[in-house]
C-alpha cells in the first residue's frame, strides 16, 4: 500500500461539523527538548478537514516545534495526536499523509525540478509513467510546466518554492504542512504566492497547517488562527475572532499592535460597561491605535490624555504617542490625519465598544451586555 | 594627491607584488628546473654549470623508462589510491553523517575520539601495524598498502564538518519523501558533500601517492612497488652517478600528479576549507 | 574547528528525544566500518605500542619474551637516541618558523594581486603535490659537491660547499627541503584565512587612514588567528614525521647527522627488525607530539579563539 494511498481524500468543507473526523488534532501535547527547553506545553487543537489553520507567534513560541511534531519529524514527550482519527504515535513520518514546505524549500540540488517533484512518488514505489504524468500536471497547476528540466540553482526563490509545494502536493497529502514558506521571498512575491496557495487549497480541497511570524500573513490566510506564546495557545478561533475579540493582552498586542495599558491607579479611567465585579479585578486595558480619536472627548466617553512624545508621519495618516497615567509613565500609540495640527497636548478618546480590558492572569473581560 | 597618482602607486604596488611573487616563484620551482633541464641535457654538457637548454636529448627518459618498470609502479599506485579512496568514502561518509546529525549515545565521545586520532602521525601506529601486517601474511602486497588506510579520522572530520553545513530541512524533506535511514546517505548526503569528496580526495589521492614511509615499512620487492618507492629504489640502486638518467627518472615519478593537479586545482585550491589542509 | 560537539545530555532527554529505533541503533551501524577500522588500525596499535616496548625478540630461542624496563634503558641512554632528539629539535626550530613567515608572506601577496592569482596558487603548491620521494633525488643532485647548482652558486659566494657531506649542513640542507615542501600547504592554510577577513573592516580601516602595514597588524593579524594556529600544528606535526628526503639525501648521515627520531623509527623498528626498541623510540614521538601540541594550544589557543569567528 503506498503512502497516496493511505489517505482519503477530505471534503473541501469549511464548516467543521461535530461528527466529522477531525485532520489533526493533538491532545494535550507537551514537548521538551534535551537541555529542558519546555518547546510545548499542554497543547491541545483541533484541525478541520479543509481548513487552513495558520500558527502565529513570536520565534521561538513553539509553532514550529508543533508542526514538526505533526509531521512526525519531533517526537511528543507527553500527550497524543491523532491524524484523520487515528493515533499517530510511533508512525513513521512519510506514512502519516503530511507532507511538508520549507522556508528555505529544502529541494535536492542535483535533481531536475521534475525529479524534485516525482521523487516521493518514487520512494513510494509508483511506477514511472504514473509519477511522470502527476509530476507534470502538478507543475502545471503550479506554473512551472516550463522549467521541469531545470535543476534548483537556475531558479528563483519564488519558483524553487512552487517547486517546494509541487514536491509536498503531488502525494495527495491529507494534510499540508508549511514552515514559513514566503519568508525568503520578497514582499510583492509574498502577497501574489499567498493568494496563490489559498486558491490551490481549495482547489484541491487539503487541509494546511501554516506556521508564520507575519500577523498579516496569518490574519489573510486563516481559517482557524492559532496564536501561540513560550509554548502554549494563547487563542484558537476564527482570524475575526482574535483579532475582534483577543482572549488575552498577548494576543490584543500581537495582532495588530493593539495599545495596552496598566489599569491601576487614577489615570487611566476604565470602560463604563466593566461589571461592578470585574472593575475590582482589571489590570490591563487595551485599545487599537486606529480607534482612538484625537479631540475633546463627547461627556462620558473613555479619555485620556498626555504630552506628545513621538510623531511617525505614515503617508496620510501620522502615528503620534503620547505619554499617559500617573507619571506619565505609560504611552499610547494613535493614528491620527496627517494633516491635523499637533498640540504638545493631546487629550484622546474611544467609543466603548472599541475598549478590551484583561484581568491580572491575562484573562478577558467582557463586560455585561454592552458588547 | 590626484586620482591619478592614487592610480600609479597601486599599479606600482601590483608590479611590485609580482616581483616579489615571481623571484619566490622561481626558487621554488628551481629544482623542477635543474630536474628537467638535466634530464634533456647530453652527458657531456649536464655540469656546463648553465641553466640554458642546448642540444636537447630525450635518451635519458627512455633510458630512465628502459631500466625501471614505471608502468608496474603506476599500475600499483593507481590501484593503491583508488582502494584508499574508494574505501575511506564508504566507511567515513556515513560515519561523519551519524556523527553530524544523528543522536546517539557516544556521538559526542565518538567526535572527540576522532579529533584526537587526527593528530597521530603514522609513524605512530607503524610498528604494531607492520606487526599485524606480518602475521597475516602481506607483507609486500598490495592490501598491505590498502587496508590500513581505508578508514580516515581526517575524512569523518572533513564530511562531519561539511554535512553540519547542508540545512536540516533537507533531510527533513527527505525523510517525508520516504527514504530510509540508510537511503538518506547516498540520496542526501553523497549529492550534497560534492566538493567536499573533492577536496578530500585529492589530499586522500596525493598523500597516499607520494607516501615513501608506509611502503618502506611494509614493501620489501619491487612486487606491490608504488612510484616513490620505485624512484627511490632507482636512485640508491643503479642510478649510480647517471645524473640525466636519475633525472629523468625523477621526473617520470613526480610529473604525472603534477599534471593532474594543474587539472583539479580550481575545485580544490578553491573548495578548500581552512581544517581540510591537515594530511 | 571543533563546531559543533553536542552537549552533555541527561539519559531522560535522550530516551524521549529518540523515535523509537531510529537514531540509536542507525547511528551505530553507519559508524561500524569506519568504527572497528579505526580501532584497528588507530587504537589497538597505540596500545600495543606500549605492550611491545617491554617485549624483545630473542634471535637463539626464536620468541618474544618481556624483557621489563631493558628496552628502555638500552634506547634511552645510546647517544643514537639523544642525538636523533637533538636532530628533530634542530629540524623544527629550522623549518617551522621560516615556513610559517614565507607562507604568511606570499600568501598575502598572492592575496592582494589583481591578476593571476590562481597561477600563482598552483605555482607554490606544486611542490606538495609531486613526489617527494622525487623531488628530493632532483635536490641531492643540486646539493652535488662541486659541481652541484648550490656549490656552484651560494657556495662561491659563502664558504660553504659540500652540504650533504657535513654534519653541520647536512641538516640545513634537509630543513631547506623540508622548508620547500611544506610552504604550499602552509600557503593555501593562510590564504584561506585570509578569504575570511572582513572586507568591510579593510575599507573602515582605510577611511580611519591606516597605512597598509597598521592595516595588516590591526585587522588582517587578527583574524588570521585561527589559520595560525592550524599552521603551526600542521607544520610541527610534519616536521615531526620528516622521512622521504633524509632516506633520499642522507639515509641519516652522515654520521647519523640527519636522523631524526622518525627516521631512526624506521631504521630501527623495521629495517633492523628491533621492534622493542623501536616501540620506545614510538612512545617518544607520541610524548613529543603531546607535547607540542599542548604547549602550542597553551600559548596560541588565544588566537584560535580571539579570531574565531568562521
Amino acid at each position: 500500500m503506498t503512502a497516496a494511498a493511505r489517505v482519503s481524500q477530505p471534503s473541501a468543507s469549511m464548516t467543521p461539523q461535530a461528527d466529522q473526523v477531525a485532520a489533526f488534532e493533538c491532545r494535550s501535547v507537551s514537548k521538551r527538548f534535551p537541555g529542558g527547553t519546555l518547546a510545548l506545553d499542554d497543547v491541545t487543537l483541533r484541525g478541520e478537514p479543509g481548513q487552513i489553520v495558520v500558527l502565529v507567534g513570536p520565534s521561538g513560541c513553539g509553532k514550529t516545534t508543533l508542526l514538526r511534531c505533526l509531521a512526525g519529524l519531533d517526537s511528543v514527550t507527553a500527550g497524543e495526536i491523532h491524524l484523520q482519527g487515528r493515533d499517530a504515535a510511533g508512525v513513521q513520518p512519510h506514512l502519516r499523509g503530511v507532507a511538508m514546505v520549507f522556508q528555505n524549500y529544502a529541494l535536492y540540488p542535483n535533481k531536475t525540478v521534475a525529479q524534485n517533484i516525482a521523487f516521493p512518488l518514487r520512494m513510494s514505489r509508483v511506477p514511472r509513467r504514473e509519477r511522470d504524468a502527476r509530476a507534470r500536471e502538478m507543475a502545471e497547476i503550479l506554473k512551472i510546466g516550463h522549467l521541469l528540466d531545470r535543476r534548483p540553482r537556475q531558479l528563483s526563490g519564488g519558483q524553487k518554492q512552487r517547486v517546494g509545494i509541487g514536491r509536498a502536493l503531488v502525494r495527495r497529502p491529507a494534510i499540508v504542512a508549511m514552515d514559513e514558506p514566503l519568508s525568503n521571498l520578497d514582499a510583492q512575491l509574498r502577497v501574489e504566492m499567498r493568494a496563490e496557495i489559498r486558491a490551490l487549497q481549495q482547489r484541491l480541497g487539503m487541509t494546511v497547517v501554516y506556521v508564520t511570524h507575519d500577523q498579516t500573513e496569518a490574519l489573510s490566510l486563516a481559517d482557524q488562527i492559532v496564536v501561540m506564546n513560550g509554548g502554549a495557545i494563547e487563542q484558537a478561533g476564527s482570524a475575526e475572532e482574535a483579532f475582534n475579540t483577543p482572549a488575552t493582552p498577548f494576543v490584543a498586542g500581537f495582532l495588530g499592535a493593539m495599545n495596552l495599558v496598566s489599569a491601576t491607579g487614577e489615570a487611566i479611567p476604565l470602560p463604563r460597561w466593566l461589571s461592578a465585579d470585574d472593575r475590582d479585578v482589571v489590570a490591563t486595558i487595551g485599545v487599537r491605535p486606529e480607534h482612538l480619536i484625537a479631540g475633546r472627548p463627547p461627556e462620558g466617553r473613555w479619555s485620556v490624555s498626555g504630552r506628545v512624545i513621538s510623531s511617525e508621519l505614515l503617508g496620510t495618516e501620522r502615528l503620534v504617542a503620547i505619554r499617559v497615567g500617573h507619571n506619565g509613565e505609560q504611552s499610547l500609540r494613535i493614528r491620527v490625519p496627517a494633516e491635523l495640527p499637533l498640540s504638545s497636548e493631546l487629550y484622546v478618546w474611544a467609543q466603548d465598544e472599541h475598549l478590551h480590558a484583561f484581568d491580572g492572569d491575562g484573562k478577558r473581560l467582557n463586560g455585561e451586555g454592552v458588547r | 594627491m590626484t586620482a591619478r597618482t592614487t592610480r600609479t602607486r597601486a599599479a606600482f604596488r601590483q608590479i611590485a607584488l609580482h616581483v616579489v611573487l615571481a623571484i619566490a616563484g622561481i626558487l621554488v620551482l628551481l629544482p623542477f628546473l635543474v630536474m628537467l633541464r638535466t634530464a634533456l641535457t647530453p652527458d657531456d654538457s649536464i655540469f656546463r654549470g648553465t641553466l640554458g637548454l642546448h642540444g636537447l636529448t630525450v635518451r635519458h627518459f627512455l633510458d630512465a623508462w628502459n631500466r625501471a618498470p614505471w608502468a608496474h609502479y603506476y599500475r600499483n599506485g593507481l590501484l593503491a589510491v583508488a582502494g584508499i579512496y574508494i574505501g575511506q568514502i564508504l566507511t567515513c561518509l556515513p560515519a561523519g553523517y551519524a556523527l553530524a546529525r544523528l543522536r546517539f549515545r557516544g556521538s559526542g565521545t565518538a567526535t572527540w575520539v576522532i579529533l584526537a586520532c587526527l593528530a597521530m602521525p603514522t609513524q605512530i601506529i607503524a610498528l604494531p601495524v607492520f606487526l599485524m601486517i606480518s602475521r597475516v601474511g602481506w607483507l609486500d602486497t598490495l592490501p598491505a598498502l590498502i587496508v590500513p588506510f581505508v578508514t580516515s579520522a581526517f575524512g569523518i572530520f572533513v564530511f562531519r564538518q561539511f554535512i553540519l553545513t547542508i540545512p536540516q530541512s533537507l533531510f527533513d524533506a527527505a525523510r517525508l519523501d520516504g527514504v530510509g535511514p540508510f537511503g538518506v546517505v547516498w540520496r542526501v548526503v553523497l549529492p550534497n558533500v560534492r566538493p567536499a569528496l573533492a577536496a578530500f580526495g585529492v589530499l586522500s589521492v596525493m598523500g597516499h601517492w607520494n607516501d615513501l614511509f608506509w611502503p618502506s615499512v611494509v614493501l620489501r620487492t619491487q612486487r606491490a612497488a608504488t612510484v616513490p618507492y620505485g624512484i627511490v629504489d632507482f636512485a640508491s640502486g643503479e642510478g649510480g652517478t647517471d645524473y640525466g638518467t636519475q633525472m629523468a627518472a625523477a621526473a617520470i615519478a613526480a610529473i604525472p600528479l603534477v599534471i593532474a593537479l594543474c587539472f583539479v586545482q580550481r575545485q580544490f585550491v578553491q573548495g578548500l576549507a581552512p581544517s581540510a589542509t591537515a594530511d | 574547528m571543533i563546531g559543533a560537539v553536542t552537549a552533555e545530555r541527561s539519559k531522560q532527554d535522550r530516551r524521549l528525544l529518540r523515535i523509537p529505533g531510529t537514531d540509536g541503533v542507525i547511528g551505530w551501524i553507519l559508524c561500524a566500518p569506519a568504527a572497528i577500522l579505526l580501532g584497528l588500525f588507530m587504537i589497538v596499535p597505540l596500545v600495543a605500542v606500549s605492550v611491545l616496548a617491554f617485549f624483545g625478540w630473542d634471535p637463539l630461542t626464536q620468541t618474544d619474551h618481556a624483557v621489563g624496563f631493558a628496552n628502555f634503558s638500552r634506547i634511552l641512554t645510546s647517544p643514537d637516541f639523544r642525538s636523533a632528539v637533538l636532530r628533530t629539535l634542530e629540524y623544527t626550530v629550522l623549518t617551522v618558523p621560516v615556513t610559517l613567515l614565507l607562507g604568511l608572506v606570499i600568501a598575502v601577496a598572492v592575496n592582494n594581486v589583481r591578476h593571476g592569482a590562481m597561477v600563482w596558487r598552483t605555482v607554490f603548491f606544486l611542490p606538495v603535490a609531486s613526489t617527494l620521494a622525487a623531488t628530493s633525488v632532483a635536490w641531492r643532485f643540486m646539493f652535488y659537491p662541486h659541481t652541484g647548482i648550490i656549490d656552484q652558486t651560494i657556495g662561491r659566494v659563502l664558504p660553504v660547499q659540500g652540504w650533504l657531506q657535513s654534519t653541520d649542513l647536512a641538516i640545513v640542507a634537509v630543513s631547506i627541503v623540508g622548508i620547500w615542501q611544506a610552504l604550499g600547504t602552509t600557503i593555501v592554510i593562510f590564504l584561506a584565512g585570509l578569504s575570511g577577513v572582513p572586507r568591510h573592516l579593510h575599507d573602515a580601516a582605510a577611511l580611519d587612514g591606516a597605512t597598509a602595514w597598521s592595516r595588516f597588524w590591526h585587522v588582517t593579524w587578527p583574524a588570521l588567528g585561527p589559520a595560525t594556529v592550524l599552521a603551526l600544528v600542521i607544520d610541527t606535526r610534519d616536521s615531526l614525521r620528516v622521512f622521504d628526503q633524509v632516506q633520499v639525501m642522507t639515509e641519516g648521515g652522515p654520521l647519523g647527522s640527519t636522523t631524526t627520531l622518525s627516521y631512526l623509527l624506521w631504521q630501527r623498528g623495521i629495517h633492523y627488525n628491533d621492534l622493542g626498541g623501536g616501540a620506545v623510540i614510538d612512545l617518544v614521538i607520541l610524548l613529543v607530539v603531546f607535547a607540542f601540541i599542548g604547549i602550542q594550544l597553551r600559548t596560541a589557543g588565544r588566537r584560535l579563539n580571539d579570531g574565531a569567528t568562521r
